[in-house]
């Protein structure tokens, strides 16, 4: 029962057993493994919202209806021609018959309409993205060649949707945080309770001449230790869910709304990063507090 | 090894007493005082029992020098420091002059015996690798030299006394306190625990004991502090040499 000093290293002080450390770790894995989702989603959402602003700002929409005698497809003909000239229009395209009952068919089915009522023919305008046109310009051009027209302004979209996009993301950001607080609260509070089953221990230390940041220092390691453990698993969790959700391909409903890329998994590394400085911070503060009420 | 052998304890702040109680009340909840205007002080070097009936405040005024408890009045001055006085960050450096072997002992049960050692060192943050050499050889110095791999659990009473003791003079304080060192072990190893305090004593170590041994305090020819219901009924003169 010797010990060979020459090869002798020090033992952790506090106990291996802590009181809860297997629900805490397992609460910080779950909340890691929230907070790195909530973390890839936001880059996904904020991106598809951009994605659609982009579009809409990039688009027009004319709908086009034919008066007198002229047909809904030569009218809408026509209006293409006309909008093609707009200075910074770079295309403008007449939907067919069949695109145009294809985009009502969600709506209504064009064989139910009453007979002489055609479906409305749409023009699709796409801008020039270094000069877009001007939508007034595009109803002038209409009102020029006596087409009975309306305009649509996507811009009236493009900003609801970057807001949405916005507001989204501040939601999952506010989400992976207040999830890493639940971390440091949750390490804060279990440090409180370790700090008193390990009194004996403490009260020993500071008999020995040990500062409170010494015995505090004890504490965030610990609970460093732990999260760091805790959070790997939370994080590693959610990249196989993220994976997976990639893996879904773009057709799916999901992913469509969604669209996470592989590159977007990086955004789960400062989930465990961010839980384990806040498990540690908020641990060495709490021990800390309980020591300073010491004598 | 031989406490003879080790290095003696740095002098004192320019020889003030090693302890002062100046008129030192101790009541917990506004309850009887524990302690009822103590005063004594210990002179740098000099060896003192505390004696006194269970109950008495042996352990209170152990406490109050170990800066484990507050006075509710009065002044207590350690080295020339007025300890009621200082702020909490001034108390761990001044705790690593001291050495504390409290009755309960303080072991760790989850260290090792060498371990258990070790944490004091670590506590006054000292490097590992510059007393574990120490560690062993103190060990071998109060018989454990072959115990340094045992949990406290698997130790005798009597081992776990003297580990505690080691415990207490790895850092080499200058002040040892220690409150029933003898309590739980037979005759022959309070005899043997007394000589290990008298060899720290004899190289400079100011030591204190509460106990309530008679015989030990008898055959030790040290001077006693006698306590009876909070106040000091006796303090003789202090003395350098004590018989071992």
């Amino acid at each position: 029962m010797s010990i060979d000093a020459s090869r002798w290293r020090p033992a952790p002080l506090l106990p291996r057993r802590l009181p809860g450390r297997l629900w805490l770790g397992l609460t910080i894995a779950i909340l890691t493994f929230m907070a790195a989702l909530a973390a890839i989603g936001a880059q996904a959402s904020l991106r598809a919202a951009r994605g659609w602003a982009g579009e809409l700002a990039g688009s027009a929409s004319v709908l086009v209806r034919a008066s007198g005698l002229e047909s809904p497809d030569a009218a809408a003909a026509r209006a293409a021609e006309a909008l093609a000239g707009v200075p910074g229009v770079a295309e403008a395209r007449a939907l067919s018959a069949s695109e145009a009952d294809a985009l009502l068919s969600r709506f209504i089915d064009p064989k139910d309409l009453p007979p002489g009522v055609w479906t409305p023919r749409l023009v699709t305008v796409a801008f020039n993205p270094d000069r877009p046109a001007r939508i007034a310009d595009l109803r002038a051009a209409l009102a020029a060649e006596g087409i009975n027209a309306v305009v649509e302004d996507h811009a009236v979209w493009t900003n609801e949707v970057r807001r949405t996009g916005e507001g989204a993301l501040a939601a999952a950001l506010t989400l992976a945080a207040l999830m890493i607080a639940a971390v440091a609260a949750l390490s804060a509070f279990a440090a409180r309770q370790g700090l008193e089953a390990a009194a004996g221990l403490v009260g020993a230390l500071r008999l020995s001449g040990a500062a409170d940041g010494f015995v505090a220092g004890l504490f965030a390691g610990r609970f460093a230790g732990l999260a760091a453990a805790a959070a790997v698993v939370g994080a590693l969790a959610a990249l196989v869910a993220a994976a997976a959700f990639v893996g879904l391909g773009p057709d799916e409903t999901f992913a469509a709304i969604l669209p996470v890329r592989w590159s977007d998994l990086a955004l789960a590394a400062p989930a465990p990063v961010l839980a384990v400085g806040a498990a540690a911070l908020a641990a060495g503060l709490a021990a800390r507090r309980g020591l300073s009420r010491l004598p | 090894m031989g406490a003879g052998t080790r290095a003696a304890a740095p002098a004192p702040d320019q020889g003030a007493p090693a302890v002062v109680f100046d008129d030192v009340v101790v009541r917990f909840d506004g309850g009887e005082p524990v302690l009822a205007g103590v005063s004594f002080a210990l002179a740098p070097g000099s060896f003192h029992f505390v004696t006194g009936a269970s109950g008495s405040g042996k352990t209170t005024v152990l406490k109050l020098i170990a800066m484990a408890e507050r006075p509710s009045s009065g002044r207590i001055r350690l080295f020339g420091r007025d300890v009621t006085a200082i702020g909490k960050a001034e108390r761990a450096p001044l705790r690593r002059r001291l050495g504390v072997v409290f009755q309960e002992f303080g072991l760790q049960d989850h260290l090792t015996a060498f371990d258990n050692v070790a944490l004091a060192c670590r506590a006054a943050g000292r490097r590992w690798r510059d007393y574990r050499a120490e560690v062993a050889e103190l060990l071998g110095w109060v018989g454990l030299g072959g115990r340094m791999a045992a949990l406290p659990a698997a130790l005798s009473a009597g081992e776990r006394q003297r580990l505690a003791l080691a415990r207490a003079v790895i850092n080499r304080p200058e002040l040892l306190i220690a409150d029933e060192p003898t309590g739980a072990v037979d005759n022959a190893l309070a005899l043997r625990l007394l000589r290990l305090f008298t060899d720290l004593n004899k190289v400079g170590v100011t030591v204190l004991i509460a106990s309530h041994d008679e015989d030990l305090v008898a055959r030790s020819g040290a001077p006693r502090l006698h306590l009876s219901d909070g106040r000091l009924t006796a303090f003789p003169a202090p003395t350098r040499e004590v018989g071992a």
